[in-house]
């Protein structure tokens, strides 16, 4: 068990963080698929494509909110414990 | 009409040339001077003008051309969902471009050291990615609305 008065918070951060950056790799990869050459034809797109965006969209949305939510309880404990102003 | 369009666009040779210089690698080759028609009634070069950096130009040679009854060609069922998508699209590369500047690209090391960021920060980010959701979320209208068009007329 840690001795540091924020230390649970700071991993939660940490663990939320990399929890953040796994689910917003999925939306990367629609991102990048956008074609646009504004002179470019655009071809229909697989049946579901939007649907799984949207997925990924709203995963990536889910763990930015948990992700916040740390980042928040981490700054309350550092204020109360006098780390920051 | 052909007479007449060549007639305006007699002034603006140069700026096609200078247009299909920069646009080449999208074009096919064509002659200088030759097949003008095909190309101004195109609606892919009526495009590649309003997106070249001579914009106030082309707008008047095409309000020009259209006044005096010149119709671009190629003027399909779906042109209106087209653009209307076309431009979903960019303004979602747009917004995607202002998230990913709060996105983090790895994961953190066990020894990285972790500060929190501040409220301000966190406002902000919000408010990019509500900008790049409500982006997304016409593209996607956009692009269906678009795809069932040209199902539809197919």
């Amino acid at each position: 068990m840690s001795t540091e008065p924020c230390q649970k918070a700071a991993d939660e951060l940490r663990q939320s963080i990399n929890e953040w950056v796994r689910a917003s790799e999925a939306t990367r990869e629609f991102m990048v698929k956008i074609p646009w050459d504004i002179t470019d034809e655009q071809d229909t797109v697989p049946p579901g494509y939007f649907g799984e965006m949207q997925q990924a969209f709203e995963q990536e949305k889910r763990a930015r909110a948990k992700y916040i939510k740390a980042n928040i309880a981490l700054l309350d404990c550092m204020q109360r414990h006098g780390f920051i102003d | 009409m052909k007479g007449q369009a060549y007639y305006i666009l007699d002034g603006v040779m140069r700026h096609i040339d200078e247009a299909l210089r920069f646009y080449r690698p999208r074009l096919d080759p064509i002659p200088k001077g030759k097949n003008v028609s095909i190309l101004i009634e195109s609606n892919d070069f009526r495009r590649i003008l309003l997106a070249g950096d001579f914009q106030i130009f082309a707008k008047k040679a095409i309000l020009r051309f259209e006044r005096h009854g010149g119709q671009f060609m190629g003027d399909g069922p779906c042109e209106d969902e087209k653009d209307r998508a076309m431009r979903a699209a960019q303004a979602w590369e747009i917004a995607t471009e202002e998230v990913r500047r709060f996105m983090v690209d790895k994961p953190l090391e066990p020894e990285e050291a972790i500060e929190p960021k501040p409220p301000e920060y966190l406002e902000e980010m919000d408010a990019a990615f509500e900008r790049e959701a409500k982006a997304r979320e016409e593209y996607i209208a956009a692009m269906t609305a678009w795809f069932e068009c040209e199902e539809g007329s197919s």
